[in-house]
């Protein structure tokens, strides 16, 4: 293992660890069982994939480092396949049959919105992930916790550095899923508050196979910038079209451009199309962190917020599963009053850092604010480039409006 | 005795007795969730049945007609602060409306067409659904309330028993479509439309009833879903469920009395069973379906329907009247 790799083991494993030993523990106690909903087939494999490794490397380092307190952390896995029903049924199951303490996941809006129910009547606490659908965290909804970025946070950044650039006209290409709407929707809020109007909009079916029509109109309009919200499949045909009929006008898509998937298909058409990420590469530990995650999973990865979340929301359930009050509760064996003490204790401890924002950021939960993410210094824009393969940091003085 | 097993009267006696002891074997609430979207799934199925499976009429609107009830069902208590008592009957009126309206010009359509067409009917109410986010809650959706009355509230097992019920009557109302004038109609306009309505079948009028019949059935199964699952969302009308709903077709046995039930148990419960698998989950789950669709064409209700006509022929069997063995027949 590289030093960097060793150091993250340190920086993750480290108060696990000390918890473990102060305690003098027996690795004989009951393991506690944390449930994992994530869509690891279907439309959002790839987002799903990448959190659950993400979080698996959390657990895993715990329990190399002895467990929470002698208990090792047993992570129960259910592929939710993007099917909102099937994630809703697993979440029951994991609640009643499984006896987790919590459950994590929740990629996709869909998924996320159907667990939510079943998370407020069970009890359970939900650490959803990437979803990034905005009103899914509007209602009252006592047992959750988002650590994905809300679609809202992404628009404030891309309006902010448009602005920053210079940009005063955009055009919109969006998949009709609730994640493109919703980007849009918001989008179109933000970059008004900036004065940048929108001159062009499409919508598009996920399984459109010829966005040429679409991809025609935004070339025909005077827009000087083209954002692009789509899934990774479609988001690469909407950058090859882009690509094909030379619209020449800089792309900024969102998040979904960072999985592989999209910059696998697109290849040189995604090539110089700006990103936000919420990875911070310049941090030591964000380095540490993917290189770990490589060798763990032996193939190389770009640096994205997926495993990332993954990875924060299971070292946020793993320190406030440590306190007190939660480990009486499992200690006593009474599931519920630890639920009940685990959702306490994130509300209690309120600010948690981890490997997503920059250097200075931290996740924040309150009782009305149940997104972690906050709004400023949270993200970080990337660019892709060697015909897909890598994701870099662009170079801005390029990203003007074309006169 | 044979005669009571060919029309189903004993088959639905024993299903709904099964299903009324069901929960007292049940060890969690999870799996009274299971088995009550059984009951959701095979009402919805039972739709699709009489209208694809007897009366030929290939629609892809049953999932848009199932989320506009559950919708319909949550925005009347959310928006308008009706009764659930109030809100369930004029759902399933809105619904049958909705179906009535639309069914009238798509109806002239047949075979693909028709399905094209019911097929853009869905994905305009999830575009709707999804878009038109003040008013329907977006991709995050309504929440339901639990049933109440005073101090009353309905239980997960109150639920399921209700929707036994519920899905019981539906099944008596299937079957005796089914072995009925109307249902020797639907198999008429079914296997030959000029033909039936040469025969004086006013084929129109009994295409439109069964879109109506079928949408209602749709519009029931998706506010018991949105009472299973506490809210509603556009996942609700959108590919899956449609996706489910053949695969019922084709494990249960399309056309057949049982198998809307039969297809919905396999269907609901697979995906949980088949869970342990891992990455081969998806995998294994579309070799069964292959199998079925090879070696059991008639799915798993013509299997048992064929096994039980073998166990009660060591008898004669009674003269029937020449119109009841057609419709025994087409009901295959």
């Amino acid at each position: 293992m590289t030093r960097t790799g060793k150091g993250l083991l340190r920086t993750g494993g480290l108060a696990l660890a000390m918890t473990a030993l102060m305690a003098g523990t027996a690795l004989s106690k009951d393991a506690i069982r944390i449930c994992s909903i994530d869509d690891r087939s279907g439309a959002a494999a790839d987002t799903g994939n990448e959190s659950y490794r993400g979080l698996k490397m959390a657990v895993e380092a715990a329990n190399a480092a002895g467990g929470i307190n002698g208990h090792m952390i047993e992570m129960i896995e259910y592929d939710g396949k993007t099917d909102p029903q099937l994630s809703a049924s697993f979440a029951a199951r994991c609640a009643e049959d499984d006896n987790a303490l919590l459950i994590i996941g929740g990629n996709p809006a869909g998924p996320a919105a159907a667990v939510m129910p079943i998370a407020g009547e069970y009890d359970i606490p939900f650490f959803m992930l990437s979803a990034g659908t905005d009103n899914l965290t509007d209602n009252p909804a006592p047992w959750l916790f988002r650590f994905g970025p809300r679609n809202a946070q992404d628009a404030i950044a891309y309006a902010q550095l448009l602005d920053q650039q210079g940009f005063k006209k955009v055009a919109l290409i969006y998949n009709t899923l609730p994640f493109g709407l919703d980007s849009a929707t918001v989008a179109r809020k933000y970059l008004a508050e900036h004065g940048i109007s929108v001159v062009a909009e499409e919508g598009y079916d996920i399984a459109a196979t010829d966005l040429s029509p679409q991809v025609l109109n935004l070339k025909a309009s005077d827009a000087e910038a083209v954002l692009v919200f789509p899934y990774p499949a479609d988001g690469a045909r909407v950058l090859k079209t882009l690509d094909q009929l030379q619209v020449g006008k800089p792309v900024v898509v969102s998040r979904s451009a960072l999985l592989k998937t999209l910059r696998e298909i697109a290849g040189p058409a995604s090539d110089g199309i700006l990103i936000p990420n919420t990875v911070d590469t310049g941090r030591a530990d964000v380095q540490a962190f993917f290189q770990a995650y490589e060798q763990a999973y032996g193939e190389e990865t770009q640096p994205t917020l997926y495993p990332v979340i993954g990875y924060d929301a299971g070292m946020v359930a793993l320190q406030v599963m440590a306190r007190p009050d939660v480990m009486a509760a499992i200690e006593g064996g009474d599931i519920q009053a630890a639920r009940t003490a685990l959702r306490d204790g994130v509300l209690a401890q309120g600010t948690f850092k981890g490997l997503q924002g920059k250097e200075t950021a931290s996740y924040s939960f309150a009782d009305d604010k149940r997104h972690g993410s906050p709004d400023q210094d949270w993200f970080i824009f990337t660019t892709v480039a060697n015909g897909g393969a890598d994701l870099v940091p662009p170079d801005l003085s390029k990203f003007v409006p074309a006169h | 005795m044979r005669s009571m097993f060919r029309n189903g009267n004993l088959a639905i006696v024993l299903i709904v007795v099964a299903a009324l002891i069901l929960p007292a074997l049940l060890s969690s609430g999870y799996q009274l969730r299971m088995v009550s979207i059984i009951w959701v799934f095979a009402l919805l199925a039972m739709g699709f049945n009489l209208l694809y499976g007897i009366t030929g009429q290939i629609s892809m609107a049953q999932q848009a007609f199932f989320a506009i009830g559950a919708y319909g069902f949550a925005m009347l208590q959310a928006r308008l602060g009706w009764s659930p008592f109030a809100a369930l009957p004029a759902a399933v009126l809105i619904v049958a409306g909705v179906a009535a309206v639309i069914g009238l010009p798509l109806l002239r359509l047949r075979t693909h067409y028709l399905a094209m067409a019911t097929l853009a009917f869905s994905l305009m109410m999830v575009g709707l659904t999804n878009r038109w986010v003040e008013f329907t809650g977006g991709s995050a959706g309504i929440q339901i309330p639990t049933i109440t009355m005073g101090d009353w509230s309905m239980s997960r097992a109150g639920l399921y028993y209700t929707l036994v019920i519920v899905a019981a009557i539906g099944l008596v109302i299937h079957n005796f479509i089914i072995s009925g004038h109307l249902g020797r109609a639907m198999q008429a306009v079914r296997d030959d439309e000029t033909g039936a309505e040469s025969l004086g079948v006013n084929v129109t009028a009994v295409k439109l009833r069964v879109f109506v019949l079928a949408a209602v059935y749709a519009a029931v199964g998706g506010i018991g879903f949105g009472l299973v699952s506490r809210q509603v969302n556009p996942s609700f009308g959108e590919f899956p469920v449609i996706v489910s709903l053949l695969t019922i077709a084709v494990v249960g046995g399309l056309g057949t009395r049982f198998g809307p039930v039969i297809g919905a148990i396999v269907v609901v419960l697979a995906p949980q069973a088949l869970a342990r698998f891992g990455e081969l989950e998806t995998l294994i789950y579309g070799l069964c379906l292959g199998v079925f669709l090879i070696f059991l064409p008639n799915g798993l209700s013509g299997v048992m329907e064929r096994w039980g006509t073998r166990l009660f022929r060591s008898r004669p069997p009674a003269r029937q009247p020449v119109a009841k063995n057609v419709v025994e027949g087409g009901a295959r």
